[in-house]
């Protein structure tokens, strides 16, 4: 399995409990690991645990809190969570016992059963390099790392030397040492199968679309007059996040060199928004697939994974992710560079800044949108990284080296510049 | 590129924004900061309100003296009593730089910490409100500033702290020309110019910014200003706009440690027991991305320093330098103003939109002996910057660009002459063919020694705060 899954569990949290769960998850931020030592734990990128409070939906409805696991991992997700309590039972029991139905004095068959009977499944997952596993990520860390060393080390003669020279010469270098032969084969990516089916499914997708077009157009404009409709008298919220609120979520920002995004939202009431959200999000899946599977997210650069999930019965979506630097600027991102696609699914979230024809407005209203998310943000007190030093572009720059170095190249001067 | 200049209904009351905004004040060299605190506020709000009547608006260039006025937002709060006017600013001025969240953005930690601050720190006395001076000679400051501190005093202020600059100089301590790159604002030049116009609202709360909105600011409800005395939010909400033609100031004094920047260039460019100087200047050079000499931009000249680009300003990096081969990607001027390298586009205007979103309007002044004096008193440069969003400008810059160990695809570098060294001494990166070469353990160069963000308003909005009305 060359392919990354994402990872959900979420379980309701016993009344009167919530209090000792989040005393537990807060605790990771003195003692990280203190419960789940996720390095030890086979192909985890990334991996936060955090709480859904309460909350009176629209309908006026209540739901309760509810305590949330995600991952990002090179196994199934099945696979992981059996690996989750093989190697952390009493982490697993200490977090999730807290939970309605957990059961009591369990054996890890029980545990796993549990586990698994409370997984969600995204209704779109981004995944920056599909197919780049952790262990790939580390190898091509320390490929850099080690010709980098040997550049500066001065064991290789760089004045006059030609790129062509220069680099056949790194290249024997780091060859002289063996546990580095893997760089002559070719990087494990999503697999040729994945690859293939991808082409299959991008030309079926291509040749619906235009077979269908003669009623898809049509019906697409009465769709977007019905939203428009509707976008006239929906209603945005205002005004500045509550400051208590802002504090909580930042406790646990900006300590490495990427950020964990978890924001939740209601979705506007009505049929027509519910579909247009699920039409978006099911878009989103096939982009995520078969366009942005390699290096980025309609232009951004900077996420490593991205879900969106569909909660309490397509009410609610929770959208979580894992970016490089402050949420300034990833926010700043969003704005500039892929407003269209935010308004397209977040636009049908209940408050959003208000958008015109799905498309236009929302986001580009800077500080409301701004105020929104941070709004709608929830505290993230578990956040793993395995790579907590490195950009997403820095794991791309190492995998370039790699790929370029794979061959002896006269071309050494393109992975030269990478160094 | 003066087309970007805001339509003429929202005209720019140049009587009501503050001179310091508008200029740099270099015709007046001497210049000190008196710091205070509120201890008082009922006398305090008279001397404010004479104060206001001083104060050099932006409309002509001063003659002999100069005089500004900014607040915290503890000065805001201790003035008029009313939390909520305080926290209806925006975020980052509401809450301060010193916050524990701030230490970690700004990165403030290990000898930045503002523990250690002589000024502003949680440790050290609060400041209420900074009179900022200006003079065409050191008498008049002397006289300026002594009256300034005598009714500051006797109208229920105390003085915190004068910060003193150094004579005016286009050089700062290290030996580069500073402030050669400063967006244009078309309001406020005198004569049309090319080039960088950024507009008028990333500077000036309550105008249009370069997302096409006016700024956050506080808006009040008419009520809270009966006799009119701020302008009336021109969106015609009849909202009173406290914010109007004021604009939030980043005070940070940066201690710069000369010798051991000069010292640094010296091991580096040390071979086999001799000083080339030529590699040594080349270094300072690749370390700003401007060369010390004349301040000739790398990018235009790339080999030797060339005073006929002394003020060379035009260019962009991605069709001359993408790779960084001229000026590095990790130069100083190079992470501070990308220009046109920002992706996914670089070298389309799109990109440089982006970066017009991250720019500063800088008018610090150096302080101590001057670097040729071998006096060991502290040097370094009293960094003051006017921007709108403190958050998307001053913040980013720091954090993203700056201070940001991956900016532009960099790995692990933060910038060289500037950064705080929170791990340890850094690398730096000089792209060059047929590889890059790197310098190792650089030490810190700069150290955080105080700082403050302010709020310098709009004068009417001076009045206002001044009041007895804004009390109620």
């Amino acid at each position: 399995m060359a392919q990354q899954s994402a990872v959900t569990v979420r379980a309701q949290i016993l009344d009167g409990r919530v209090e000792v769960v989040t005393a537990a998850l807060s605790e990771n931020l003195t003692a990280p690991g203190k419960y789940l030592r996720f390095a030890d734990l086979p192909g985890v990128h990334f991996a936060r645990m955090f709480i859904v409070e309460t909350a009176t939906l629209q309908s006026g409805e209540t739901v309760p809190a509810s305590l949330i696991y995600m991952a990002d991992v090179d196994s199934s997700a099945d696979r992981h969570l059996r690996d989750l309590v093989e190697k952390a039972a009493p982490g697993v029991d200490k977090l999730f016992g807290s939970c309605v139905g957990y059961p009591e004095r369990p054996d890890n068959r029980q545990r796993i059963t549990w586990l698994r009977q409370h997984k969600l499944a995204p209704a779109a997952y981004y995944v920056h390099t599909v197919g780049r596993t952790v262990a790939r990520a580390r190898e091509e860390t320390r490929l850099y790392e080690r010709v980098g060393e040997i550049l500066d080390s001065g064991g290789v003669a760089v004045d006059g030397a030609t790129p062509a020279q220069l680099g056949r010469e790194l290249r024997n270098a780091v060859l002289r040492r063996g546990d580095f032969a893997w760089i002559k084969k070719r990087p494990r990516g999503a697999g040729m199968w994945v690859e293939l089916r991808n082409g299959v499914e991008l030309a079926a997708v291509a040749a619906f679309l235009l077979l269908t077009a003669p009623v898809l157009l049509p019906a697409s404009a009465i769709w977007l007059l019905l939203v428009r409709l509707r976008e006239r008298t929906d209603s945005q919220e205002s005004g500045v996040p509550d400051q208590a609120h802002v504090d909580d979520v930042r406790r646990y920002e900006d300590f490495g060199a990427q950020n964990p995004f978890t924001a939740v939202g209601e979705i506007k009431p009505g049929l027509v928004r519910l579909v247009t959200m699920r039409v978006a999000l099911a878009g989103l899946k096939l982009a995520c697939r078969l366009v942005y599977n390699k290096d980025q997210l309609a232009g951004i650069d900077s996420i490593h994974f991205a879900r969106w999930i569909p909660l309490d019965d397509n009410r609610r979506l929770i959208f979580a992710s894992s970016y490089d630097g402050s949420l300034e600027s990833y926010m700043d991102d969003f704005i500039t560079r892929v407003w269209w696609g935010i308004n397209l699914v977040f636009g049908n979230g209940a408050g959003f800044p208000r958008t015109r024809w799905l498309i236009f407005g929302g986001a580009r209203d800077e500080i409301s949108y701004k105020h929104y998310l941070r709004r709608h943000q929830i505290p993230t007190p578990v956040f793993y990284s395995a790579y907590p030093r490195h950009t997403a572009s820095n794991l791309d720059r190492f995998t370039k080296v790699r790929t370029r170095m794979r061959s002896d190249s006269p071309d050494a001067d393109e992975w030269l510049a990478l160094l | 590129m003066a087309g970007t200049a805001v339509s003429t209904h929202d005209s720019v009351d140049l009587d009501d924004i503050q001179g310091l905004i508008a200029r740099s004040y270099l015709q007046l060299p001497y210049a000190s900061y008196v710091l205070l605190g509120i201890e008082d506020a009922g006398p305090a709000r008279s001397v404010l309100t004479g104060w206001a009547d001083h104060v050099t608006a932006a409309r002509t260039a001063p003659a002999d003296t100069a005089m500004n006025i900014a607040l915290t937002s503890g000065g805001v709060l201790a003035l008029t009593g009313r939390e909520a006017l305080a926290m209806g600013f925006s975020e980052p001025f509401a809450t301060g730089m010193a916050t524990e969240y701030r230490r970690r953005l700004l990165d403030d930690v290990g000898a930045n910490d503002p523990v250690g601050w002589q000024w502003g720190g949680p440790t050290t006395e609060v400041v209420h409100v900074v009179a900022l001076l200006f003079a065409g000679s050191a008498g008049q400051l002397v006289e300026l500033q002594q009256n300034a501190i005598a009714s500051a005093e006797a109208g229920g202020m105390r003085l915190v702290k004068v910060l003193e600059t150094s004579k005016y100089s286009d050089r700062e301590h290290f030996g580069f020309r500073d402030g050669i790159s400063q967006p244009v604002i078309v309001e406020f030049a005198s004569q049309p110019r090319d080039g960088d116009v950024v507009r008028i609202g990333e500077f000036v709360l309550g105008h249009v910014n370069e997302y096409g909105q006016r700024t956050e600011r506080p808006l009040l409800p008419p009520a809270a200003d009966p006799q009119g005395i701020l302008p009336r939010d021109p969106d015609g909400s009849g909202a009173a706009d406290l914010g109007r033609n004021g604009s939030y100031l980043v005070f940070r004094q940066l201690r710069q440690d000369v010798e051991g920047f000069e010292d640094y260039l010296t091991q580096a460019a040390t071979v086999g027991g001799r000083v080339d100087e030529a590699a040594r200047e080349l270094l300072a050079a690749k370390i700003l991305g401007r060369w010390r000499g004349s301040g000739a931009p790398l990018t235009t000249s790339p080999d030797y320093d060339d005073p006929r680009q002394a003020d060379a300003n035009g260019f962009a990096y991605h069709e001359l330098d993408a790779a960084g081969l001229r000026c590095p990607i990790g130069a100083h001027i190079r992470r501070s103003n990308p220009r046109d390298s920002l992706p996914p586009n670089p070298g389309t205007a799109d990109s440089q939109k982006i970066n017009r979103l991250h720019r500063l309007l800088r008018r610090g002044r150096g302080y101590g002996p001057e670097r040729t004096d071998s006096s060991d008193a502290e040097r370094g440069l009293h960094f003051l910057c006017f921007n709108s969003n403190i958050a998307r400008q001053y913040e980013f810059i720091q954090h993203s660009w700056l201070n940001g160990p991956g900016f532009a695809g960099l790995v692990g570098v933060e910038d060289a002459l500037t950064g705080p060294r929170a791990t340890g001494a850094c690398k730096f990166v000089v792209p060059s063919v047929p590889a890059r070469r790197r310098y190792h353990g650089l030490p810190q160069f700069v150290q955080v020694r105080g700082g403050a963000y302010l709020f310098m308003p709009g004068l009417r909005a001076l009045r206002y705060l001044s009041s007895d009305i804004a009390n109620h």
